[in-house]
C-alpha cells in the first residue's frame, strides 16, 4: 500500500501531485469541521440533559417538602385544633400534586421512573386520605381519638415509603445523568482523537506537498541556472564560430582565388611554351583549388545554416520543391531527368532554410541518377500523426544500407569524387536544418537500385 | 600626373593578386577605362578627398569605386560611410567586390547605401566572367549622375 502510494506520488507530475494534495487537504479539513460541528451540537445536548436532571431533582425535593409540610400541618391541627391551620394543609397538598404531575411530564420518556411515579402517586393518595381521616377524627372525636389513629403507626411507615420512593427516583436520575455524561465524555474524546488524527493527516499532506514543491522549485531553479550557463557558453562559442567562419570565408578564399586565377593566366599566356605534362600540371592545380573552394563554400553554408535563427511559418512544400527543382535543373548541364512532384502535405518551417534541404536532396537525386539510361525522380509526402513526412526518390546508383548512418556526417561520402563529384556536406546540411526544425532524416537504398531519402516536419508551430 | 586626373575606376584592394586579376579581367573584356589601384581604405579616401599623396590634384571624381571589405587601416565599410557622408561624393556609384558572403556584411553595406554587392567566386573562370559583366554594366550600360 505504502509502496503503491509512493509509486503513484512519484509518477504524478508535480502539477497533479500538488492538486491532489490540495484537494485531499481540503476534503479532510471539511471532515474536521463537520466533526467539530457535530461535537458542539452534542455538547449542547449534554448541557440540556444536565439541566433536565437538575429540574427533576428539584421537583423531587419539592414533592418531599410538600408532603412533609402537609404532614406537619395535619399534626399541628391534631394538637391545636385550630381550624386556620387547615389552609396550609390544602396548599401543601396542591403543591405535592403539582410536583408529582411535573415529575410525570419530566420522566415521560423513562418507563422505570413512570412505574415508580405510579407507586408514589398511590402512596400520596393514601396518605392524603389518611390525613383527612385523622383530621375528621380530631374534629368529631377530639384529640384523644385522633392521637390514637396516628399512633396506630400507619402514618410513619407511609411517610418513610414515600420519601424512599422519591429518593429512588432522584437516584435513578442521577445515575442516568452520570451514564450520559460518561458516554458523552467518551464520544467527545473519540471526536477529539479523530479531529487530531485528521489534522495530523492534513499537516502531513500539506507538509509532503510543500516538500515536493520546494524540491521541484529547487530543481527547476538549478536547471534554469544550468540552462543559462549553457546558453552563455553557447553564445560565446557561436561568436567564436562566427569570427572563425568569417576568417575562413575571407582569408582562405582569397589565396585560393589567386592560385586558380594565376594558373588560368598561366594557361592562357604560356600554354604554347609548355608541353602536355606541363599543361596537365596546371589543370591539376586548378582542379585542386576549385575543389577546395567548393568545400569551403559548402562548409560555410553548413555552419551558417546551423546558426541562423529559424523563422517558422506555415509553408507550402510543393512550391518549395518545385522552385528547388527549377534551380537544380538550371545549374545542371546533363540531360534533364524526369522529375515528378506529387501533392505535398503542408507543414510548419522556415522556407529559406528548407530551400537548402530540397536543393541538396534533389541535386543528389539528379547527380546519382545521371549515369543511367532513364533517370526518374519522384517527390512525395504524407501525413503521419502530428508530422508531415516527405521523400525524394531516384532510380540511380543507390547505396549500401550498411553505411546508411554515415550518409549524414560532414565530409562522409559513399562514392569516390571521380565517380560522382561532391564535398560530402549536402546531406549534413539537410540533417542540420531538419534537426533544427525538430524533424528526422533517414535514407533507404540499394546499390544500383536507387535511393529514397525521407524527412519529417512538424505540422504545428514548434518554436 | 595626368593619368591620375583621368581616373574613372578607383579599385581599393589590399591583395595585389586580386587587384591584378581584376585589372586583367577588365582589360580582357575590353573595358579600357583608366583605373587607379589603391592598397587600403586610407589611400582611397586620400584620393577621393585630394589629400596626402593626392593633395592639390584637382581630379574629376571617378565613375565607379570598387571596394574590398577587409583592408588594413581603413576598411571598405568605413570608406563607404565616408563617401555617403560627403556631399560631393554622395551619389558616387560604389560596388563592394569582396570574398565575404556573410549576411551581416551584405546588410551593413546596403544600410550604408552601397550600389551593388558582389561576392568574388573562387573559381577563376567565374571571377573573370563576373568582373567583365560588372565592368560592362557599371561603365557602359549604367548612366551615373554627372
Amino acid at each position: 500500500m505504502k509502496i503503491l502510494a509512493r509509486k503513484l506520488v512519484s509518477r504524478l507530475s508535480i502539477e497533479d501531485a500538488v492538486t491532489v494534495a490540495f484537494i485531499a487537504a481540503l476534503v479532510l479539513m471539511c471532515m474536521v469541521t463537520l466533526l467539530a460541528w457535530y461535537s458542539v451540537t452534542h455538547f449542547i445536548q449534554s448541557t440540556h440533559w444536565v439541566d433536565h436532571t437538575h429540574i427533576v431533582l428539584e421537583t423531587v425535593e419539592h414533592a418531599k417538602a410538600s408532603s412533609d409540610e402537609a404532614l406537619s400541618v395535619a399534626q399541628e391541627f391534631v394538637i391545636t385544633g385550630d381550624p386556620t391551620s387547615m389552609a396550609g394543609r390544602d396548599r401543601a397538598i396542591t403543591d405535592l400534586q403539582s410536583s408529582l404531575h411535573d415529575l410525570g411530564t419530566l420522566t415521560a420518556d423513562n418507563s422505570a421512573q413512570q412505574e415508580r411515579l405510579a407507586i408514589v402517586n398511590s402512596h400520596a393518595v393514601a396518605r392524603i386520605e389518611f390525613m383527612n381521616a385523622v383530621i375528621l377524627a380530631r374534629q368529631t372525636g377530639g384529640f384523644e381519638v385522633a392521637q390514637r389513629l396516628i399512633a396506630s403507626g400507619q402514618s410513619r411507615g407511609q411517610v418513610n415509603q414515600l420519601r424512599d420512593l422519591l429518593d429512588a427516583m432522584a437516584g435513578e436520575e442521577r445515575s442516568l445523568l452520570r451514564q450520559r455524561l460518561l458516554a458523552d465524555e467518551l464520544s467527545q474524546r473519540r471526536l477529539i482523537g479523530a479531529c487530531g488524527a485528521l489534522l495530523a493527516v492534513v499537516i502531513l499532506i500539506v507538509g509532503l506537498g510543500l516538500f515536493r514543491l520546494r524540491r521541484e522549485l529547487h530543481l527547476r531553479q538549478k536547471l534554469a541556472d544550468r540552462l543559462e550557463r549553457k546558453t552563455i557558453e553557447l553564445q560565446t562559442s557561436n561568436k567564436e564560430l562566427e569570427s572563425f567562419s568569417y576568417s575562413v570565408s575571407h582569408d582562405l578564399r582569397s589565396p585560393l582565388r589567386a592560385i586558380d586565377s594565376f594558373a588560368l593566366m598561366l594557361q592562357e599566356d604560356y600554354a604554347a611554351k609548355l608541353d602536355d605534362e606541363g599543361r596537365r600540371y596546371i589543370a591539376v592545380v586548378r582542379d585542386g583549388a576549385q575543389q577546395m573552394g567548393r568545400l569551403i563554400d559548402d562548409l560555410l553554408a553548413f555552419s551558417r545554416l546551423g546558426r541562423e535563427p529559424i523563422d517558422a511559418l506555415n509553408i507550402n512544400p510543393r512550391l518549395g520543391a518545385e522552385r528547388a527543382v527549377r534551380e537544380v535543373l538550371a545549374a545542371y548541364t546533363g540531360t534533364a531527368p524526369q522529375i515528378l512532384v506529387h501533392e505535398l502535405p503542408s507543414a510548419c518551417g522556415d522556407a529559406v532554410l528548407l530551400h537548402h534541404v530540397w536543393v541538396n536532396l534533389i541535386a543528389n537525386a539528379v547527380k546519382y541518377s545521371s549515369k543511367i539510361a532513364a533517370p526518374r525522380i519522384e517527390i512525395g509526402g504524407c501525413i503521419q500523426g502530428s508530422e508531415a513526412v516527405y521523400f525524394v526518390k531516384d532510380n540511380g546508383a543507390g547505396f549500401d544500407m550498411r553505411y546508411a548512418d554515415k550518409l549524414f556526417r560532414v565530409f562522409q561520402r559513399l562514392h569516390g569524387a571521380n565517380e560522382f563529384p561532391g564535398s560530402g556536406v549536402g546531406l549534413a546540411i539537410v540533417q542540420r536544418v531538419i534537426g533544427r526544425h525538430g524533424g528526422r532524416v533517414w535514407g533507404e537504398g540499394k546499390p544500383d537500385h536507387g535511393a529514397k531519402f525521407f524527412f519529417t516536419l512538424p505540422q504545428a508551430a514548434f518554436v | 600626373m595626368s593619368e591620375v586626373e583621368e581616373v574613372e575606376i578607383l579599385l581599393a584592394e589590399d591583395s595585389a593578386t586580386d587587384a591584378e586579376v581584376t585589372q586583367r579581367a577588365l582589360k580582357k573584356a575590353n573595358i579600357g577605362n583608366p583605373l587607379l589601384w589603391v592598397k587600403d581604405g586610407a589611400e582611397a579616401l586620400d584620393f577621393l578627398h585630394h589629400r596626402g599623396r593626392y593633395a592639390g590634384r584637382a581630379s574629376a571624381r571617378p565613375r565607379l569605386v570598387l571596394l574590398d571589405l577587409k583592408m588594413p587601416k581603413v576598411d571598405g565599410i568605413e570608406v563607404l560611410r565616408d563617401i555617403r557622408a560627403t556631399p560631393a561624393l554622395q551619389t558616387l556609384p560604389v560596388v563592394m567586390l569582396t570574398s565575404s558572403s556573410e549576411e551581416s556584411d551584405v546588410v551593413r553595406s546596403y544600410a550604408l547605401g552601397v550600389n551593388s554587392y558582389i561576392v568574388k567566386p573562387v573559381e577563376s573562370q567565374k571571377v573573370f566572367e563576373e568582373i567583365a559583366r560588372l565592368g560592362y554594366y557599371w561603365l557602359i550600360m549604367n548612366r551615373p549622375p554627372s
